[in-house]
């Protein structure tokens, strides 16, 4: 993978970590509640499973895969049974699930060597998300929400040709 | 200055300290955010548009932080004392950005001006904090092991810092700060050493003790000069887990409450909004049981409990309850048995409660932020009327003096009401520049029973029925949790709208 290409995979990701974080929050906050016990309650998910992530040896396909099916289980959830009293305790579970890779993928460029850069192309990316997110959600709704990771998630693949060898890796 | 060439922490300063240095820098990092959106936000108003724009500069200051990471090598010495000046720079806080955004408008520069400036802070107090993970990382052999051990270190700081943050919610600005210059001492004297722990901790020891009165000062500069209250005296400035609260005097007998640097209420108009919102529809319909959401100053405590056997106020914030009981009404319901407060979020509780209510009332802010304007859509008027008597009434301000314009807030409000109680009934309350709307299965009440209960001070009233509001809303989108464009086009044309008016917009 070309150093470019490297940038370019960290800054989609990025773009993907803040699809699947914030498309969570709006999701659950939407049709639960907005008190900050749930928004602590999702970020330290989130940051509890890149803690994860960071140490668990996570193979990428499947990390990247988990976390977008939790995600989209999420919203199929928060759809079926708004106001449920189970739709928290899914929320952060599936937060967690989709942070393991935000864990899983600063190991993977460290692992090739490729840690130059590679915080500021995923912030980067992040801060795009930011933006494109909240404005998915405003103008898309949840369909939207619910299509911007798969998009992320696509492009991820497409761009990095190893994660298609990422079975015959040895981690 | 310091023990290491270039402040990275790990090469040469050992595992343990490398990783107390970055847990210390991640819990700086949530405390430099949670100020700095809570500066930033204030100062630019709190619409969702103003917040999306400062978290956004956050996270581009952190970007320059780890662009600068790489060079800092390079800069040897001077990054070291960068890196100290950057640290010293979070000693303005929150004096300087208050301070800023008031010279600015008082130059009338509230162009672009104030959103660069916001910039400029942002990078100034984040970048510094930011280049230390990219370099402790770089400072291993093994990059795996520097990528785990470091990155964890900072996450796990990044979650104690919110949790103390979380203890600092409630008190003066001042609590805060002291737990985040404490934090950033703490990062300079570790990475650095000894020297630079004092250069910190020195002069914010120094400063410290006068905070408390600066902070005042600024912020009564802010409001004299940004929205143009000549005489403000701002007499409570807290911030909470949800916004920054301050009551502002500006004359006598003339108090505000400022959310987040939207102002919420003035207790000059309180007694009308009130009176229609609730009053009116409480003093026809006699409910046995009411339930109130919002209304944190506990304003509608004394009269509605007045009118109906059982009253139940839900608001989320407790430290709007606090300066609503000290500042809007004083004493409020303390005497009154049948008056229960819940601290919740209204969606959260009307999901959790089984019982029913005669008469909602729902008395939250303008749909200016998602969180807000989950509380204006479709699919929480449907929970609202499951939550009522068969005879409810769910009551609501519909953010404007009027029903206008189809995109607009009122029509849009009013659609997504009408979508899920068919007996909807508008109120266009000249006297309180305000348009409301009751609504349920059934109305108990109609259009002349209104105007009969209207106040004497009332000088244009006008009452549509569920046929004239069907009219006036025809081809109005109701709000609902897919279509919420409302909150950003609104927001965005209200920063439009100030920058190019060159006016708060209050």
């Amino acid at each position: 993978m070309t150093e470019r290409r490297a940038k370019l995979v960290a800054s989609v990701t990025g773009l993907h970590f803040a699809a699947l974080q914030l498309g969570a929050f709006l999701s659950v906050e939407s049709v639960s509640s907005s008190a900050w016990a749930t928004y602590a309650a999702l970020s330290s998910a989130w940051l509890g499973g890149t803690l994860a992530g960071l140490w668990l040896t996570l193979p990428a396909r499947p990390a990247i895969l988990g976390g977008l099916l939790a995600f989209e289980g999420l919203l199929v959830f928060a759809r079926l049974a708004p106001w449920s009293r189970g739709l928290f305790v899914f929320g952060v579970a599936a937060v967690a699930v989709g942070g393991l890779w935000a864990g899983g993928f600063f190991v993977r460029a460290a692992r090739r060597r490729a840690t130059d850069g590679v915080f500021l192309h995923e912030n980067n990316g992040f801060l795009l998300g930011l933006v494109a997110t909240p404005c998915a959600f405003a103008f898309g709704g949840r369909t939207a929400l619910a299509a911007l990771p798969l998009a992320t998630c696509a492009l991820i693949f497409g761009l990095d040709p190893t994660l298609k060898q990422a079975r015959k890796e040895t981690p | 200055m310091g023990s290491t060439s270039d402040a990275a922490p790990a090469a040469t300063t050992g595992p343990v300290r490398s990783a107390a240095t970055l847990v210390l820098a991640g819990a700086a990092l949530a405390t430099t955010q949670l100020l700095a959106v809570r500066e930033l936000v204030s100062g630019l108003f709190g619409e969702e548009v103003v917040l999306l724009l400062v978290n956004v500069t956050l996270f581009a200051a952190i970007s320059c932080g780890y662009w600068l990471a790489p060079r800092m090598r390079r800069l040897g010495r001077a990054a070291e004392i960068a890196f100290v000046v950057g640290c010293l720079l979070h000693l303005s806080l929150p004096v300087l950005p208050r301070l800023g955004f008031a010279w600015l408008a008082a130059r009338r520069w509230n162009g672009a001006a104030p959103l660069a400036m916001a910039i400029g802070v942002a990078v100034a107090l984040l970048a510094p904090l930011s280049t230390l993970l990219p370099r402790a990382v770089a400072s291993y052999a093994d990059p795996v092991e520097g990528m785990r051990r470091s990155y964890s270190a900072e996450l796990a700081g990044f979650l104690l810092g919110l949790g103390l943050t979380h203890l600092c919610f409630g008190h003066g600005v001042e609590v805060l700060v002291a737990l985040h210059w404490s934090l950033l001492a703490l990062v300079a004297g570790l990475a650095l050493g000894a020297r630079a722990f004092a250069v910190v901790a020195l002069p914010a020891a120094l400063l410290w003790p006068s905070l408390p009165a600066r902070a005042h000062a600024a912020s009564n500069a802010v409001y004299r000069e940004v929205h143009g209250m000549r005489s403000a005296n701002v007499v409570f400035s807290v911030d909470s887990p949800y916004q920054r609260v301050e009551v502002v005097d500006s004359g006598p007998g003339r108090r505000s409450l400022y959310l987040d640097g939207l102002e919420n209420l003035n207790a000059n108009d309180l007694a009308l909004l009130n009176e229609y919102l609730a009053v009116v529809p409480a003093r026809i319909a006699r409910p046995a049981s009411t339930l109130v959401i919002g209304n944190g100053t506990l304003s509608l405590v004394a009269p509605l409990a007045a009118l109906s056997n059982e009253l139940l106020t839900v608001e989320i914030d407790p430290v709007v309850v606090a300066a609503g009981e000290r500042f809007f009404s004083p004493g409020a319901g303390r005497a009154n048995l049948a008056w229960r407060l819940v601290q919740d979020d209204g969606k959260s509780f009307l999901a959790g409660t089984s019982r029913s209510f005669d008469l909602i009332v729902i008395d939250v802010p303008s749909p200016l932020t998602f969180q807000e304007a989950f509380l204006h859509t479709r699919e929480f008027y449907a929970l609202v009327r499951s939550r009522l008597t068969p005879r409810g009434v769910v009551t609501v301000q519909l953010s404007g003096h009027r029903l206008g314009a189809i995109a607009r807030s009122p029509s849009r409000v009013a659609a997504a009401l009408a979508a899920e109680l068919p007996d909807l009934m508008v109120v266009e309350s000249g006297v309180a520049d305000r348009a409301f709307a009751y609504a349920s299965r059934e109305l108990p009440f109609g259009a002349d029973d209104v105007r009969a209960a209207a106040p004497p001070s009332e000088t244009r009233l006008v009452v549509r029925d569920a046929e004239a509001v069907r009219a006036r809303t025809r081809g109005a989108q109701p709000l609902d949790i897919d279509s919420l464009d409302l909150v950003l086009r609104r927001g965005f044309e209200r920063l439009v709208d100030r920058r190019g008016s060159g006016g708060a917009g209050d």
